[in-house]
């Protein structure tokens, strides 16, 4: 029998889409110095969160997310069949760690930035096909862990440009319910990875933008929807290089989003706070989601979000070995019905 | 001795040079290989006995950055040359620049007992 | 080269030419500034500590060594203390090339491993960043060592 709820060549629509019941959205002192802070459930006023490690910390903070997401819905946490959930530390520890704690069935993801879309997506995908009734998607990341894994010791005297990123410092948490009411995921596409040779780890936006677009491009295909269908199309974190440079490839593949296109890196902090190009993490589009996003839903400012989380999926090692960044893109629509 | 304002001058100069690389070069050339860039070019540029007179109008302008670092791992090879022949090759450099390593290694390890990062 | 693979060069090509119109460029002239700056005044500091060496009758090596190890200990003391990666965001070079810097990604090193304890993180993670710097300093010094006796004999 053929898949019924493929569309065109990536995506797929949901039948019964399945209902964001509840979200949690935890960030990380500068982020809570930013223009949402009060759009945040909880702030964090130091990067330890009164652990001895930043990678504790960084666990602590997924977890809290998690059940506070968990708590909002007025579930307990057996409710929850199964947690899809991921971060950028080497073996996803601070997920695993998480989990641990909070005692349900684990998915653990690694998309690098794009794990908020990609956790999205497969737990819409495991409720409307029927194989469980109520899952949590989240992501994470933290400055310091990210930092020392990837670049430098934390106290090191390195010069950032002004194409450089800052990782987030922040978690967010979905619950996906069969039956309830709230804004619906309809339908997910799934981006393929895309490297057009770039290979400055200080600037990813530049390495996803390309992934960003041709993501968005085969979503209006599939799923034939214009590209005016939706009041926001936002991605996850190619900051204000990354998000230039796609601005021009939209141009160039003649699918300028309308009315409104915008980037979670560039949202979460003002230009006062001297992020350069902007925020990027797992944590970013999931705190920019499950913050001020879906409260302007609620609100109903918004009815229409298609969200398109980027990841850049090298490691210290490809990057020592002179490897470009390969990149991808997920996308999930996300609408009031 | 040499004028503060030399030493000013000939650190700062040197300085630069370090951030003109840092800045019109590939992302791929980090501080990582700017430093190893400029203690080599110190040790070879002191063989070539170039690094001397730069010394000698600069003073700590010219000792202070890591290519003077270089110019001391040269010199202590030479000097232990001449006197011992094959076997200075081996030993000359790192005596001439033990008190420094150690010193790193040593400070190195009380600040990380003492102190935390911050981040 | 098969001509799906000649696309892909054109391809990656004309988008780095799109990207390099876009990124930013560092503000050259500002952190050059910084650095002239920064890095004359470690280095005016250590002529001072070095001239007072001098006054105090030590020899030009002795005096040499000594405002070295002062100096890496001002590099580590600051880095303990938080402030040397503040100081690096402003002076880039300036604080990268001077010995002091050589101290700071010691102690930043050893500092931030040290949550995996003193053998495999403050231990085995301390010359991670120089480290490099010193193997390439004894090979080339040896090097010319090696040159010197051949040149001699």
């Amino acid at each position: 029998m053929e898949a019924a709820k493929k569309r065109g060549m990536q995506s797929v629509a949901f039948e019964n889409p399945p209902v964001l019941a509840s979200w949690a959205a935890v960030v990380g002192p500068k982020e809570g110095e930013g223009p949402w802070a009060k759009d945040f459930d909880w702030i964090f006023d130091d990067y330890s969160i009164g652990e001895k490690t930043w990678e504790k910390a960084e666990s602590k903070m997924l977890r809290e997310t998690v059940k506070l997401a968990i708590s909002k819905g007025n579930y307990q946490s057996r409710d929850i069949e199964m947690m899809l959930a991921g971060d950028l530390l080497n073996q996803i520890v601070a997920t695993s760690f998480a989990a641990r704690e909070i005692g349900v069935p684990l998915l653990g993801l690694y998309g690098a930035c794009s794990t908020m879309a990609e956790s999205l997506a497969l737990g819409a995908m495991l409720v409307d096909g029927g194989f469980f009734n109520r899952v949590s998607a989240s992501a994470c990341s933290h400055h310091h862990t990210a930092e020392r894994q990837f670049r430098f010791p934390t106290e090191q005297g390195i010069q950032r440009t002004p194409s450089s990123q800052w990782t987030a410092t922040a978690a967010g948490a979905v619950i996906l319910d069969r039956l309830g009411s709230g804004p619906r995921i309809t339908c997910a596409t799934l981006g393929r990875v895309i490297d057009l040779g770039q290979s400055d780890s200080a600037d990813m936006g530049s390495a996803m933008a390309p992934a960003a677009v041709n993501t968005i491009k085969t979503h209006f295909q599939d799923l034939q929807r214009p590209v005016n269908y939706y009041d926001l199309i936002v991605t996850g974190d190619l900051g204000k290089v990354g998000m230039a440079v796609a601005q021009q490839l939209f141009v160039k593949e003649g699918i300028v989003p309308q009315p409104n296109y915008s980037d979670c890196g560039v949202l979460l902090y003002d230009d006062s706070q001297g992020v350069d190009s902007g925020g990027s993490g797992c944590g970013c589009s999931a705190c920019m989601l499950c913050g001020p996003l879906l409260k302007k839903m609620v609100e109903g400012k918004l009815n229409r979000l298609l969200l398109v989380a980027t990841g850049a999926l090298m490691s210290p090692t490809t990057q020592h070995q002179g490897e470009t960044i390969p990149a991808i893109a997920h996308a999930v629509a996300i609408e009031n019905q | 001795m040499v004028p503060l304002y030399m030493a000013f001058l000939v650190g700062g100069a040197l300085c630069l040079i370090g951030q003109l690389i840092m800045d019109l070069t590939k992302p791929g050339i980090t501080p990582g290989h700017i430093l190893i860039g400029y203690i080599t070019g110190g040790a070879i540029l002191s063989g070539l006995g170039l690094y001397q007179p730069l010394v000698q109008i600069g003073g700590a302008g010219a000792t202070i950055p890591l290519s003077g670092f270089g110019h001391l791992l040269t010199q202590g090879t030479l000097k232990a040359v001449e006197q011992k022949g094959i076997l200075g090759v081996f030993s000359g450099g790192v005596e001439a620049a033990a008190g420094g390593i150690v010193a790193a290694v040593v400070f190195g390890y009380v600040m990380a007992v003492i102190f935390n990062p911050k981040g | 080269m098969g001509a799906s693979e000649k696309l892909h060069k054109i391809e990656v090509k004309e988008y780095d030419q799109l990207v390099q119109t876009v990124k930013p460029k560092p503000a050259v002239l500002k952190n050059c500034f910084w650095a002239f700056v920064v890095g004359g005044a470690i280095c005016v500091l250590g002529q001072i500590i070095a001239n007072y060496a001098i006054s105090q009758g030590m020899g030009k090596t002795d005096a040499s060594t000594t405002t070295s190890i002062i100096m890496i200990f001002l590099g580590a003391f600051l880095t303990g203390l938080g402030v040397y990666d503040e100081i690096g965001q402003r002076a880039g070079a300036g604080s990268i090339v001077p010995i002091t810097g050589f101290a700071n990604s010691i102690v930043a090193s050893a500092m931030e491993f040290k949550r995996e304890g003193y053998v495999f993180g403050v231990g085995a993670r301390i010359f991670s960043i120089a480290g490099p710097t010193l193997l390439f300093g004894f090979v080339t010094a040896v090097l010319i060592g090696l040159i010197k006796i051949l040149l001699k004999g």
